[in-house]
């Protein structure tokens, strides 16, 4: 009898120990959370956009081949760690070359944490400068008073 | 023989000798001067007396020449003795003064009547006054030949001008209660006889009006009016051949309108090459760099435009504005060059005044923004290619310029007053923030 409890309770903390294991590591990694940057218009990926988190103050490249960013944790300037949980709220300033500045808020889930950011384009149309362009004027020579010599 | 032998040698004594004593007034030149008076002119009125080239009377009553100071005989002052005579008062009448040409618009299809029939009337005054005393007001006027243009006004005028004109001098004075019976002949373009010498202001519209509307003109004027004519159709025709290139003032006109010959830019260019002072070549650059925008030759302007900033002067800022915007045009290649020139008219951005000054500023700092932009995302592509640590430094330094210059045009556009949506859309997406732009 002894030795069938003894057997059970082996059996009992293989059985449990793993698990204790696992809830463990979940906690320290966070949970995962995937920005996913795309035209407004076309909605192709943007390759070239950056995400930063006004906390971390770091801008960090998205993916050039799927424009993805993917994160669990932010690394503050005083070295603290912040890791995802469900329920935080999150901030963060998607932008590109040519896009507009796009701000997020998120508020994180249990899982499946992806969003979907369209950046617009910005342009800065130049056309309107021929309006004022100056006409160049001939050389004449001037005295040191300033009045033109014809 | 003694007969024979006198007798030649009295005819030879009789016939030879005379050409030894037969001279010419050549031989006597000296006794008539050209200018016999004190003030250089050719007569003049000494104490009451005439003094001209003629031989003039000593206190003796001896011819002597009119410029001897001193009689030859009694050693006595002429008339010319004194070096500081006054000038000969002139008691002749003086002609009397045009009446003032009334303002003819240019190129005016249609003239008045009044301002055309008086015209003709002057001429045969300004004929019978064959030095006409008033200056030309007016740099426009006709041939010299003017006076015949006056003969052969419109068809239909000739017969009434002259039979007006020859009744009295005066009717000049009252000519503008009689232009009415007279047609105003089809007004001639006026701007291109400019350069041709006129007598009188009044001959000017008249021999304008007449070159264009009679090409059956004097044989003299026939040509000058209708080459005259054709001048104002094709501005100069004689310009573009003149290789002469010293004056480069005559050229600008030319080169407003692109119409530069060949020879005349390589003359300016060698005219630029050989000249010692910065500011020749300036002078001829410009005239290169006008002629090469009016003709719509970019690529040429360009090249004209590098060198005059590269090699001349850069203390213009609407020259490197001009060539800043030209370059934005082309593309992220030459956004480098879109930033420096920009710099280099910022720096001289005093010379503007105004609401100039503001719109000027304002587009550099934007245009420097939109290059350096362009070259942020070109840096930004390439390293998404190839991720090297060389591509992710040019990336950062472009970004971080963008952000730099971007968050520059966004504080002046607030400043200025203009509108700094698009400045401040470039600031934060450089920046990736909105900290950046706003903050201090």
């Amino acid at each position: 009898m002894h030795s069938s409890l003894i057997k059970g309770a082996c059996v009992a903390l293989v059985v449990a120990g793993p698990t204790l294991a696992f809830a463990k590591k979940g906690k320290q990694e966070g949970i995962e959370l995937v920005i996913a940057v795309v035209d407004a218009e076309s909605e192709e990926p943007v390759r070239t956009a950056k995400v930063r988190n006004p906390q971390e103050k770091e801008t960090q490249s998205v993916n050039t081949d799927t424009g993805e960013w993917r994160g669990r944790v932010l690394y503050l300037p005083d070295g603290t760690e912040v890791f995802f949980d469900r329920g935080m709220e999150l901030t963060f300033e998607v932008s590109a070359p040519n896009y507009k500045l796009q701000k997020v808020v998120y508020t994180m889930r249990k899982r499946r944490n992806r969003i979907v950011v369209p950046l617009e384009r910005m342009s800065l149309d130049l056309d309107d400068l021929d309006d004022d362009e100056p006409v160049i004027q001939f050389g004449r020579d001037r005295p040191i008073g300033g009045r033109p010599i014809d | 023989m003694r007969t024979t032998a006198a007798l030649t040698t009295f005819l030879a004594l009789t016939f030879g000798s005379t050409p030894a004593f037969a001279g010419g007034w050549a031989d006597f030149a000296s006794a008539f001067p050209l200018s016999p008076c004190q003030d250089g002119w050719l007569g003049c009125i000494v104490n009451g007396e005439a003094v001209g080239p003629n031989l003039a009377k000593d206190s003796t009553g001896a011819p002597t020449p009119s410029d001897l100071r001193v009689g030859w005989f009694d050693l006595e002052g002429t008339a010319s003795f004194s070096p500081f005579p006054e000038l000969s008062a002139y008691r002749g009448e003086l002609a009397r003064e045009p009446a003032p040409e009334p303002e003819v618009a240019d190129a005016d299809p249609e003239p008045e009547p009044a301002r055309a029939t008086p015209q003709p009337r002057a001429q045969p005054e300004r004929q019978a006054t064959p030095q006409p005393r008033t200056p030309d007001p007016e740099p426009r006027t006709t041939t010299r030949s003017a006076p015949d243009r006056s003969t052969p006004p419109p068809a239909e005028q000739p017969t009434e001008t002259r039979t007006a004109t020859r009744g009295s001098g005066d009717q000049r004075g009252t000519g503008r209660a009689e232009p009415e019976p007279e047609p105003p002949p089809p007004a001639p373009p006026e701007p291109e006889p400019e350069e041709r010498a006129s007598s009188t202001p009044e001959a000017q519209p008249t021999s304008l009006k007449s070159e264009s509307d009679d090409g059956t003109a004097s044989a003299g004027d026939a040509d000058e009016g209708k080459s005259e004519a054709v001048i104002k159709e094709t501005p100069k025709p004689s310009e573009p051949e003149d290789v002469d290139c010293s004056n480069v003032k005559r050229l600008e006109p030319m080169a407003m309108l692109g119409r530069l010959s060949d020879a005349q830019k390589e003359c300016i260019e060698q005219e630029l090459a050989s000249s010692p002072r910065q500011t020749d070549k300036d002078k001829f650059s410009r005239v290169l760099m006008s002629n090469a925008w009016a003709s719509n030759d970019r690529a040429g302007w360009e090249k004209l435009v590098k060198r005059h900033l590269n090699e001349i002067d850069r203390s213009d800022p609407d020259l490197c504005y001009k060539y800043a915007v030209h370059l934005s045009r082309k593309g992220a290649g030459s956004a480098n060059a879109v930033i420096r020139w920009a710099d280099v008219a910022l720096e001289n951005k005093t010379v503007w005044t105004g609401q100039t000054y503001t719109n000027r500023v304002y587009a550099l700092l934007r245009l420097r923004a939109a290059a350096a932009q362009s070259l942020w995302k070109a840096s930004e592509t390439k390293y998404a290619s190839d991720a090297s640590d060389a591509n992710r430094s040019n990336r950062d330094n472009a970004r971080n310029r963008t952000k730099v210059l971007a968050r520059e045009w966004y504080e002046y556009a607030k400043s200025a007053g203009k509108s700094a949506d698009q400045a401040r859309a470039l600031c934060m997406a450089a920046a990736g923030t909105e900290d950046y732009c706003e903050g201090s």
